[in-house]
């Protein structure tokens, strides 16, 4: 502070007013690419944030291509469809909770650290300053976690167990990539492959189909087995595919898909919570609980009188959406394909697609509502 | 909230700030009530007023941190909150004390704020910083910073609007006798660049150094305002006498009713003159108490400082201001 330094301007202040936009609610270039640097700035949260999304497969496979190096005979390939789907869920699971609390991070710390104030001096309108978060908190959380899901599949491809050309069921040998209708035409084909067994099909606890019933001397003919089984043989194709085989290309895309609108979801529900409480710590303990607790609760179990609620919470409706390929033989319920190929994993009674996505929209909608609707009315 | 930028706003108003009939309430208690206040341009108008009179209230209320409960305002002639985006797009301000991100050095805090400000604020960061005398700390985190340098940043965060009104509140917050001396100067020159101040404050000594004009707020309320010398003038004035017999001084003092009140004063007397009292009036109570045999040795007229003046017209005499 001198009287011979540098003037900030040479001229003197102006009449002539102007906002220059800043009273408009789109937030600019500049607004997302500073707060993306203070994120960013923050080591230990980013240091989280690394660990969960990107290192988290990368040791995980990282060990596993190290171990096979020394040591194939002990240690079998880095990638298989079952380490896939196994780093598929914490992937989903860790990346929500680590971008719920970056999420509570950006909506809380500039109250709470003072900035908030000098941002609202600035005249810019309050909400363009909320709905530029958006666009840096994602920014940094989707490339990681493209990366790492990039990585687990480029593992599992590439330096993963042998691909069958064909799989199992019940005692048939069928190729792989049968479409539904290519599957019913090659089991009629080949129904006098399935051999007597003298009762109906039933389906086992841990998901295996084994056939009583089948065709025979005393039961229907081959074909008329096939015809009444259908369904039940084509579940059992596509968990014997599940099992044996790396998620297709299409299906990896998809499952990558889903795991980034569970990060995306993560970090928006956070930032809403965070600019709706002030509190970054609470925010991140409620997110927690919601994601680990209560989620899976709802999921899993009817309670009476109260299923239209449970359908209500995201991380149900999400689960619904989940890809077929990331299912796991043991659940199976779900009302058919719907997006991303997903039959749902749910163990209550599935939602309408559309309500699905109306809950899934309706809660991106409605956080980041909630969040500039307090960031514009809080008193700074 | 507006999809498109508000349109330019050309004022010619005098005052950079302007109130009328200001209200802000906390449930029952009125932090400030009815205020009416005139800041001219071109000035460094204080707002003094003792702790927890509703200074930042006040400012918080004019910056839109807080809304008004009645009352009108406008900042620069542009009425808030109504074009709260134009009219802030030249006011730069500090309110309560400086806090920035701490884990941010201080040249990306002001990148944040230039961002937000937009128009050209990012080119002033160098020269802001240069201004304040940071730039050689400028790439530091600002948890190392001291209180004073948080001060100078806060400054440099208002300076990025090349703004036509700083509003500081309690600027001298924090500030060691060195920090407040550079403080005092950056004001002067921001003055004589033709920009507005108006800063709070409950540091008497230092709104009277280095403010034109002050407001005198208690209790929510203004109940002065004015060029600070003719505030004082309009005080009563206080003379000294040192006299051989007070007692009888006392008596002739009385008798003549040119004094509103006559005190003891360490062996003395105290004697304050009505307002408008001139020095003719002093001269006269030298020949009264001569010609009756009270000896004088001597007679001093006492200089009213803001600090008594604030004291004899605030409700809170008893109270001395920190």
């Amino acid at each position: 502070m001198s009287t011979t330094t540098t003037a900030t301007t040479d001229r003197g202040p102006t009449t002539n007013l102007s906002a220059d936009g800043r009273g408009s609610w789109l937030p600019t270039w500049p607004l997302i690419s500073t707060k993306f640097l203070e994120l960013r700035k923050r080591r230990g949260l980013m240091i989280a944030v690394l660990l969960l999304t990107l290192a988290l497969p990368v040791l995980v496979l990282g060990f596993r291509l190290l171990f096979h190096a020394i040591d194939p005979h002990s240690y079998g390939p880095a990638g298989s469809p079952s380490v896939f789907e196994a780093l598929c869920d914490p992937l989903a699971q860790f990346g929500f909770i680590i971008a719920a609390a970056l999420g509570a991070t950006a909506g809380a710390t500039d109250l709470g650290e003072g900035m908030f104030r000098h941002l609202v001096i600035t005249g810019r309108s309050r909400v363009a300053l909320y709905l530029a978060r958006v666009p840096s908190g994602l920014a940094l959380l989707l490339p990681l976690v493209a990366l790492g899901f990039t990585f687990m599949c480029l593992v599992t491809a590439f330096e993963g167990t042998p691909q069958p050309t064909s799989v199992n069921v019940q005692g048939v040998t069928v190729p792989l990539n049968l479409s539904e209708g290519q599957l019913h035409t090659f089991l009629l084909n080949h129904a006098s492959e399935f051999g007597p067994f003298g009762g109906p099909v039933k389906v086992g606890p841990n998901g295996s189909v084994s056939i009583s019933g089948g065709p025979g001397a005393n039961g229907p003919s081959p074909q008329q087995f096939v015809r009444d089984n259908f369904s039940n043989l084509y579940q059992d194709y596509l968990d014997a595919k599940a099992t044996d085989l790396n998620p297709a290309p299409n299906e990896m895309i998809k499952i990558g898909l889903w795991i980034e609108l569970q990060v995306a979801i993560g970090f928006i529900v956070g930032l809403g919570l965070g600019s709706l409480t002030g509190q970054r710590t609470v925010s991140v303990i409620i997110l927690i609980a919601l994601q680990i607790i209560v989620t899976p609760i709802l999921a899993m179990n009817v309670i009476p009188h109260f299923l239209d609620g449970q359908r209500l919470i995201v991380g149900v409706a999400m689960d619904q959406l989940r890809p077929a390929a990331l299912l796991s033989t043991s659940s199976g319920h779900g009302p058919g394909k719907v997006i991303l190929g997903g039959r749902g994993s749910l163990g209550i009674p599935a939602m309408p697609t559309w309500a699905m996505i109306s809950v899934i929209v309706g809660w991106i909608l409605g956080w980041t509502g909630l969040g500039a609707w307090r960031m514009a009315t809080r008193d700074a | 909230m507006t999809l498109v930028a508000d349109p330019p706003v050309t004022s010619d108003s005098e005052w950079a700030v302007e109130t009328h009939g200001l209200t802000k309430r906390f449930g029952p208690q009125i932090a400030v009530n009815d205020v009416e206040l005139l800041v001219p341009r071109g000035s460094a108008f204080g707002y003094l007023g003792p702790n927890g009179a509703g200074k930042t209230t006040l400012i918080r209320t004019l910056l839109g941190l807080t809304h008004a409960d009645s009352g009108t305002m406008a900042l620069l002639g542009v009425p808030v909150p109504q074009h709260r985006a134009v009219a802030l797009a030249r006011v730069g301000a500090i309110v309560d004390e400086p806090r920035f991100h701490s884990h941010l050095s201080g040249r990306n805090n002001l990148r944040m704020l230039a961002a937000a400000r937009g128009a050209g604020a990012e080119a002033r960061i160098g020269p802001a910083l240069e201004r304040v005398r940071l730039s050689e700390r400028a790439d530091d985190k600002v948890s190392g910073y001291s209180m004073g340098m948080r001060q100078r940043l806060g400054v440099a965060a208002c300076l990025l609007g090349d703004p036509e009104l700083l509003i500081l509140d309690e600027p001298m917050n924090g500030l060691d006798p060195a920090g407040m001396h550079e403080m005092r100067e950056m004001i002067e020159n921001l003055v004589a660049e033709g920009r507005t101040i108006m800063l709070s404050s409950h540091l008497l000594d230092e709104v009277e150094r280095t403010c034109h004009a002050v407001a005198i707020v208690d209790r929510g309320r203004v109940i002065r305002q004015g060029p600070i010398q003719q505030l004082i003038r309009s005080a009563n004035s206080v003379v000294r006498i040192e006299c051989a017999d007070p007692a009888a001084a006392t008596s002739l003092i009385t008798a003549s009713r040119l004094a509103e009140k006559t005190e003891a004063h360490d062996g003395g007397l105290a004697v304050t003159l009505p307002v408008g009292a001139t020095r003719d009036t002093i001269a006269e109570l030298n020949r009264r108490l001569v010609e009756g045999g009270v000896p004088v040795y001597g007679l001093q007229e006492v200089q009213t400082s803001l600090e008594d003046w604030f004291l004899s017209v605030t409700s809170r005499l008893g109270e001395s201001p920190q």
